[in-house]
């Protein structure tokens, strides 16, 4: 099941609101538990064992690691155990089918693999469980007795097929009391229409322009750059119109999840884009990868090596394949240049050139995150520069920018706070017309989900 | 903030036992899992006329008529040219309900689809013959339709279910 | 300050009520209004509740039926399209799953360039054929699109392929194979100001089929000077495929005329749908004015083997195959062949050999619009049944 779609809108949502709302308080986790569980095999009917397996085999791992406490050994033992486990499943679905090709181009010993779909979510649970042990190995958290509250936490249905990857200790509270009311849920409906317009209106939009772009082999200079920008637009607002109605859901729910993008895109610097982008994920790699290695209070090579392993890492995360790999070392190279090199140039620097700046390192590392295949990787990026173009400008480019140019001109504008904070005080001094605003944007989303299952049939008339 | 636990040996060594069994349990079953997965869609990957020299070798099969590229455009609504080989045999007569048609996909993708395509055959071959044909409609039941890896088949007939065996055991 | 904090308290207060009622209302509502069956606007069947099932369960096919039942059954699904198609056009968009919004009224499809592989094949089927049967006359009539000859309605810049280069390269092949090419485009630039081709369908008006054959009829050495047709609109309220395909202009209506002959020597003729066994003295399937595909007011829309019999001097017979544009063409060469074989490659599975021993055919004509010809798959697999590597020739082992 997907958020934005009718079935669930307008059926699993009311009826599970519905009964979540009357149901009496002791009740609520057991509901959500089944409700999640019924939400994830929905689409995934085989794999809900195997996230099943995962919480049962991490809620009992964190029991195991809390009681070996003083035995310093045998816990280590055990968390070795437990991250093999949990990142053999991850390799064998997601990273096996990329090992043995990459060890065949190198050696030439192909073996064939049957292709096993990926189960909707993994990299999210196996990170989310992870980051629980973690925080038990660190002393930071205790492990959580209760079976149903932790698998809760390990399966609910808000975050589980997308993220944000939320950390046990930022909802332990929260998993035993919270609070819900009409008000709350108001905000997280608020959350939820913002994210869904943002994903149905904005980002499927974006990514018609962008394939549409993408389907002429031959390119011009501003073709090429007009792609990439609806390209950067529509992955802003696709990810985070996502994490949105996921933190909306939450609020829905009764719980406050952290933010998961705070406007990425007026950044002034790469480092500050990181610190604003996918954020549950960065501070997940900062806290378990890049801290225990030593984080940057080690020797500068040290740490430079780390910087590399964490974005190579990053990289990976995101896909099997060796662009992403490049897409991450791209950020961490950039990210060194900045700390080692630029930070003092750019202290000097008026902010918008240094946004600027930012942006085109970004839309450049897009392209990176974009192709599978090096070679198209590479003529895109040299079509941007002049490198194979059919020209600079051409009737293509006007084409795309001129049917394209309300909706990148919106995208551009929604990216920065202001439009956000003169709703908030529209919602002040008018509620009823935010209400009414916030309503044509449902409305305008629902008939563009209903349209995606439009299928005319006309070909046998053909 | 950790607990404490008890810290008589006997219970411990008890209790440390307990743990390897269950942590050995979880893994074993997790390891029987990921095995069924992964072997419950693999096949071998034999040229399409190998399996039709085989599966010829039955003279109930050749009895029936070998079908064009023509006839699966029409009864699967695929092109030859866009899979990787097809054995397709059928009776001549349009009431008689004999057939086996084994399609090999490019991949798991057009499998599926190819999958789609013949399971739909069968529905439309059981509505024709619904209320009127007790015949044809007991081999219609016991018809087998499936996919192996990339191999899509449909089998119809007497031996549907030795074909379906010989077929399984080449891949 | 104390009502901007009352406000912001409402507010929420008001989302949270609206959210959990609303989609509570739809689903409710949803429920109780009776099933949809038949969309006019889709052309199809919209789905109904799917079985319940233990293994469709299991395998995710129950679920993805369940989900498209919702949303065939979504309340007033017809309106949520048009309202998805405006906000469209609101937002500067011109085009919709392959058609262009055009000038003067005009909805265009695309052209794709054809697959090399593909494209190939067809003409090597088509000469082919040709050289083996050098003793029929054969004719190609691969009419252009409105986005080849109207191209200058198109939306600004639009990046549409040239249909005329591959129409220029099929024109060459085959005529190097002995099959006369007849090519209407400058005849239809010439008329380019009338209604050659519908505003909200992919067809040729029956004006333009008229044009065409008028210099078919050049070609194939037939004479049109005792021809008189009379020219009478049958229906003002048509809207064609490219309207349902894209969701755009959906009020626009076109008019459908039918040329009638007129003058004593005008002969009937009895139209034999050949597979569903039924007779007829017209052309024009009257019952499909009632229904949202106009069009197939010409022979009922697309038949296997449609067989035409008028009592000409002549005995000559000819042999169709075609698309649906000849749908409106084949009336006007009824009054010139004792015998005429329509035939639609995309659902006729017989032989095509035998047929033609067996109706002693003599002419043969390839009668397509350009972008269905170029994305065809199903001529080439009429023509060469067998696989390839087999001699054509060699058919007499397999029936």
């Amino acid at each position: 099941m997907v958020f934005n779609s009718i079935f669930f809108i307008f059926c699993f949502l009311p009826v599970f609101m519905l009964l979540y709302y009357l149901i009496p308080g002791k009740l609520r986790n057991l509901l959500l538990f089944f409700g999640s569980l019924i939400f994830y095999a929905w689409g995934e009917p085989v794999y809900v064992i195997l996230m099943l397996f995962s919480s049962i085999f991490n809620y009992y791992m964190g029991t195991e690691l809390e009681r070996l406490y003083y035995d310093d050994r045998k816990q280590k033992i055990n968390l070795v155990f437990s991250i093999v486990v949990n990142l053999a499943i991850l390799v064998f679905f997601k990273y096996y089918g990329f090992l043995l090709n990459t060890i065949g181009g190198i050696t030439g010993i192909h073996i064939p693999h049957p292709e096993l779909s990926l189960p909707i979510g993994l990299s999210f649970y196996t990170f989310r469980n992870l980051s629980y042990l973690f925080d038990i190995y660190l002393s930071k958290i205790n492990a959580q007795r209760n079976f149903l509250t932790f698998a809760v936490y390990s399966t609910m249905f808000p975050y589980t097929s997308a993220g944000p990857i939320i950390r046990y200790a930022d909802i332990e509270e929260q998993l035993k009391q919270r609070t819900i009311n009409i008000s709350k849920f108001g905000i997280g409906a608020e959350l939820f229409v913002k994210g869904l317009a943002k994903k149905v209106l904005l980002a499927d939009n974006l990514s018609v322009l962008y394939s549409g772009i993408c389907s002429h082999p031959q390119m011009s200079v501003l073709t090429a750059w007009t792609g990439i920008l609806a390209y950067t637009m529509q992955l802003y607002f696709d990810f985070s119109g996502y994490s949105d109605m996921a933190i909306g859901l939450g609020k829905m729910l009764g719980f406050d999840f952290n933010k998961n993008f705070d406007y990425p895109y007026i950044s002034t610097s790469v480092s500050e884009f990181w610190r604003r982008w996918h954020i549950s994920l960065g501070s997940w790699f900062r806290d378990y990868i890049y801290i225990p290695l030593g984080g940057n209070r080690v020797s500068p090579l040290k740490h430079i090596r780390n910087i590399l392993v964490v974005w190579a890492l990053t990289g990976l995360w995101h896909g099997a394949s060796w662009n992403f790999v490049l897409w991450g070392v791209y950020y961490g190279l950039f990210l060194l240049l900045e700390k080692f090199v630029l930070q003092k140039y750019l202290e000097k620097i008026p902010s918008w050139i240094r946004t600027v700046y930012t942006m085109l390192v970004v839309m450049i590392g897009w392209v990176f995150f974009s192709q599978t295949d090096f070679g198209a990787l590479g003529h895109y990026l040299g079509t941007m520069f002049g490198i194979g173009a059919s020209g600079f400008i051409d009737s293509t480019a006007l084409y795309y920018l001129k049917t394209g140019f309300i909706l990148l001109l919106i995208s551009i504008l929604a990216c920065r706070p202001a439009p956000y904070q003169y709703f908030r005080n529209l919602i002040r001094r008018r509620p009823a017309a935010a209400i009414i605003i916030n309503l044509i944007l449902f409305a305008l989303s629902v008939a563009y989900m209903v349209y995606n299952s439009y299928t005319p049939f006309l070909y046998a008339k053909f | 903030m950790a607990d404490t636990h008890g810290t008589d040996s006997g219970v411990t060594g008890m209790r440390n036992y307990l743990h390897i069994f269950i942590k050995s349990g979880l893994v074993l079953f997790l390891i029987a899992y990921l095995t069924v997965l992964y072997t419950s869609d693999s096949a071998k990957n034999i040229p399409m006329e190998q399996i039709a020299q085989t599966m010829e070798q039955d003279s109930d099969i050749i009895s029936l008529n070998k079908e064009n590229r023509s006839d699966l455009k029409h009864y699967y609504q695929t092109d030859d040219r866009n899979i990787d080989g097809y054995f397709f045999y059928k009776a001549a007569s349009p009431m008689a309900v004999e057939e086996i048609c084994i399609m090999k996909a490019n991949d798991s993708t057009q499998a599926n689809a190819l999958l789609e395509n013949a399971s739909a055959h069968l529905a439309g071959q059981k509505q024709i013959f619904e209320g009127y044909g007790t015949d044809q409609m007991a081999l219609l039941n016991n018809a087998v339709v499936g996919k192996k890896g990339n191999y899509v088949y449909y089998m119809c007939g007497a031996d549907a279910q030795n074909w379906h065996t010989a077929f399984l055991s080449m891949i | 300050m104390k009502k901007s904090l009352r406000n912001y308290r409402l507010f929420f207060h008001r989302m949270g009520l609206l959210f959990l009622f609303i989609p509570l209302v739809v689903l409710i509502l949803s429920i109780i209004l009776p099933d949809r069956g038949f969309s006019e606007k889709e052309n199809r069947v919209l789905s109904s509740l799917p079985h319940l099932n233990g293994s469709q369960i299991a395998s995710g096919g129950f679920e993805k039926q369940f989900e498209t039942y919702e949303n065939d059954q979504f309340p007033l699904r017809d309106l949520w399209i048009t309202l998805k198609a405006r906000t469209d056009r609101l937002m500067g968009k011109v085009e919709s799953n392959g058609v262009y919004v055009g000038k003067s009224g005009y909805l265009m499809e695309e052209f794709k360039a054809p697959d090399q592989a593909q494209y190939d094949a067809t003409v090597k089927a088509m000469t082919d054929f040709a050289q083996k049967h050098s003793d029929l006359k054969q004719y190609a009539l691969i009419a252009p699109n409105s986005i080849n000859i109207l191209s200058n309605r198109l939306p600004a810049f639009a990046p549409v392929q040239d249909q005329n280069l591959w129409i220029d390269s099929l024109s060459d092949s085959l005529t190097d194979a002995g099959v006369t090419f007849i090519d209407v485009r400058n005849t239809f630039k010439d008329h380019k100001m009338e209604d050659l081709y519908y505003h909200t369908d992919h067809h040729w008006t029956t004006q333009g089929a008229y044009y065409a054959y008028l210099q078919a009829a050049k070609a194939m050495g037939i004479d049109t000077s005792s021809d008189t047709y009379d020219k009478a609109p049958v229906t003002r309220s048509f809207q064609g495929t490219l309207s349902a395909k894209s969701g755009f202009r959906s009020g626009e209506k076109d008019e459908i005329d039918v040329f009638l002959p007129t003058g004593d020597q005008a002969l009937s003729s009895v139209v034999n749908y050949v597979d569903e066994q039924k007779k007829s003295a017209s052309f024009y399937d009257t019952e499909k004015l009632g229904t949202r595909d106009k069009y197939a007011l010409f022979f009922g829309g697309n038949h296997a083997q449609i067989k035409i019999n008028t009592p000409t001097e002549t005995d000559n017979t000819l042999l169709v195959l075609k698309d649906s544009y000849a749908n409106s063409f084949v009336p006007f060469l009824a009054q010139h062949y004792r015998k005429i074989i329509m035939i639609d490659p995309r659902y006729y599975f017989g032989n095509l050999e035998q047929l033609i021993q067996v109706e002693n055919v003599q002419e043969v004509l390839y009668l397509y619009n350009a972008n269905t010809f170029f994305s065809d798959t199903s001529l080439e697999l009429a023509l060469t049944p067998e696989s390839d590597g087999q001699d054509s020739s060699d058919t007499s082992d397999n029936e």
